[in-house]
């Protein structure tokens, strides 16, 4: 190689944009292992001669597009949608970011990458391409038209799941935790821990409107920063008196009436990061309803290390939405004990008595994570247990601040809790389609941004 | 079943040692938003093909995603606006070349000069640094053919280069003592 040849490489080589040095970071090193799933999961398909799903329905919107780009020379140009024919309804979603962010190009790629494969599992035909910085557009096929609430929930659900010791974080309502009251064996600690009938993490003792909720929450006190949160800095909601007009509009504005006689919910939850307390009030007062001023609300702020979590309930359509008035919830502490990103291969299926559950196997961290956990809860219940009374204590799963499920874990079968060795499962509140449904969210991990549905 | 879990490994072996590059080889030429999407066709098509991939698989890995790549930027021109559609099909317009940011200007404008297969021969040494025997394979032609674009490409930039005001010495004097 001549020295001119030489300097030519180097100058190239120099003005390389993507270096090799560079290693790649943590976000990056999730995305490849997202991505090598998201292939496996199409692989094998493709192998058994099923051949539109996930990347390949990318690859079946390309020939859309040119069907549609051909239509367009040939009529001049007036169309250049796939809102007609095959793709008969089109759903608009605005990406939002916490307020500490800004979203980026990257940003809604990923969530058109987690989109993408979701909407795979209700079937090939569905086209989802990017319309503006901050928006998305989802052309649903024809057979999938009916099934718009679930496809909106499908598009929408941001789905980080999150592990919990139930009884080390679930406050009472002096702001205790339940595991610090039970060697007491107070009548209140007791009935949130054992469910009183109604299953631990149910809409039963210890929980309250949301209202209650977030006062009792508000009052407690922030949490130092730790890798342990699921949300940094605090969360805001806004509120307006019973009976007020305010509470009118939004009742309408959710499609829930109002309950006489409670607060109602105007914005909010809102997660701010650490931002300051006034940009964080514009933000809130940019989610009120129409017809809806900041002086007519109250606002609250759960600081961090805080969270409402709302009670166990169906995920079916047929659920309790967090908006209606009849939700209950539980004020917790917010140390998590696994998080969602340390599953892996979440499957959908049915447990031995023929209930759906999703199960799933746990990365290394993840298992040595759920061993510790089971470990302490397991220890916690031998300890609380006494005079013929067995306490079983219990480990909760939320997915995006909803209970899952809060099962037991018997500490006389598994005095040392469990070894997670071939993984775990989530069973109790979901049915064949939403077990199926949080298998394909957890698959492909959670939104990166916030998704709105705008029309 | 076996030969299922033998092939699972065998791809998740060839992913764990090319995915980085074959990613970094579709960010380096088209936009990041785009490289996800190269990088999972490019292994779906791998793991259809994976009982024919030799010891060297990464020039054919970076073959398919030039290919992905270059599918992708059609159909993003045909989703583009009828204006950007038919500045496209206009006589005389160079195929798409969006230099990063980090080149100088007068290396982007020689390089823009190039043909593509030219252009692609130079970065596939460069930026990927591939020998030339891997870099024709990479390429999809012969080990000649590779040649003679490599060093057509590298006269015309060097040549390019040379006549700019921000050129570098011709040639390195030896070090005074």
């Amino acid at each position: 190689m001549s020295t001119t040849d030489d300097f030519v490489i180097a100058q190239l080589a120099e003005a390389n944009p993507v270096p090799d040095a560079v290693a790649p970071g943590m976000q990056e090193k999730a995305d490849a292992e997202r991505l090598l799933r998201r292939v496996l999961e199409d692989a094998p398909a493709s192998h058994r001669h099923h051949p539109r799903s996930g990347i390949l329905a990318s690859a079946v919107s390309v020939l859309v597009v040119l069907v549609v780009a051909a239509m367009v020379l040939r009529t001049g140009g007036s169309s250049t949608t796939a809102s007609h024919g095959s793709h008969p309804m089109q759903i608009t979603l605005r990406a939002g970011a916490p307020l500490t962010h800004r979203i980026t190009q990257a940003g809604i790629s990923r969530a058109m990458a987690v989109l993408r494969p979701r909407l795979a599992s209700l079937g090939h035909g569905f086209v989802v391409r990017q319309a503006s910085a901050d928006t998305i557009v989802v052309s649903v096929p024809k057979h999938a038209t009916a099934e718009r609430a679930r496809i909106v929930a499908l598009l929408t659900q941001p789905a980080w799941l999150r592990f919990y010791d139930w009884e080390a974080n679930v406050l009472t309502p002096n702001g205790r935790t339940v595991a610090s009251q039970l060697p007491t064996q107070s009548p209140t600690a007791l009935s949130v821990s054992q469910g009183a009938g109604s299953g631990a993490g149910s809409s039963g003792p210890g929980t309250s409107s949301l209202y209650d909720s977030v006062t009792l929450a508000a009052k407690q006190p922030r949490a130092s920063a730790s890798r342990f949160l699921s949300r940094s800095g605090p969360e805001y909601y806004m509120f307006g008196t019973p009976g007020s007009a305010a509470c009118a509009a939004a009742g309408a504005a959710h499609g829930t009436a109002p309950l006489p006689g409670s607060h109602c919910l105007l914005a909010g939850p809102l997660d701010t990061g650490s931002v300051s307390r006034s940009r964080a009030l514009a933000a809130l007062a940019g989610q009120l309803p129409a017809g809806v001023s900041p002086s007519d609300g109250k606002v609250l702020v759960v600081p961090q290390g805080i969270l409402v979590a709302q009670a166990e309930q169906p995920l079916s359509r047929g659920g309790v939405s967090p908006w209606s008035p009849a939700a209950r919830f539980f004020v917790m502490r917010d140390h998590v004990a696994l998080f969602g990103s340390q599953i892996m291969d979440p499957t959908a299926g049915t447990e031995e008595s023929g209930a759906p559950d999703v199960t799933f196997r746990f990365t290394a961290a993840g298992r040595a994570a759920f061993q510790q956990a089971t470990r302490t809860i397991a220890h916690r219940g031998a300890n609380v247990s006494r005079g013929g009374l067995t306490l079983d204590q219990h480990f909760a799963v939320a997915l995006d601040n909803q209970l899952v499920t809060v099962p037991s874990i018997s500490f006389q079968q598994y005095p040392d809790g469990l070894i997670g060795a071939r993984g775990a499962d989530v069973t109790g509140s979901l049915t064949a389609q939403s077990a199926r449904d949080l298998a394909t969210q957890l698959r492909y991990g959670p939104l990166p941004v916030a998704l709105q549905v705008v029309s | 079943m076996e030969r299922q879990v033998d092939r699972r490994g065998a791809f998740e072996e060839l992913f764990a040692a090319h995915y980085w590059a074959v990613r970094a080889y579709a960010l380096r030429r088209g936009p990041e938003a785009a490289a996800e999407d190269v990088a999972a066709e490019t292994f779906l098509v791998a793991w259809r093909r994976l009982d024919t991939l030799g010891d060297d698989p990464l020039p054919w890995l970076l073959g398919v995603a030039r290919r992905v790549l270059a599918n992708q930027q059609r159909a993003h021109r045909r989703r583009g606006a009828l204006a950007a559609r038919l500045q496209s099909l206009l006589p005389g317009q160079t195929p798409e070349w969006e230099p990063p940011a980090t080149m100088s200007d007068e290396l982007a404008a020689a390089m823009g000069r190039l043909s593509p297969q030219e252009r692609e021969a130079l970065l596939l040494v460069a930026w990927e640094g591939l020998e030339p025997a891997r870099a024709a394979r990479a390429a999809g032609c012969s080990p000649a053919a590779f040649r003679a674009r490599l060093h057509r490409a590298r006269r015309h930039v060097a040549a390019a280069v040379a006549h700019s005001p921000a050129a570098p010495p011709s040639s390195i004097a030896g070090e005074s003592s």
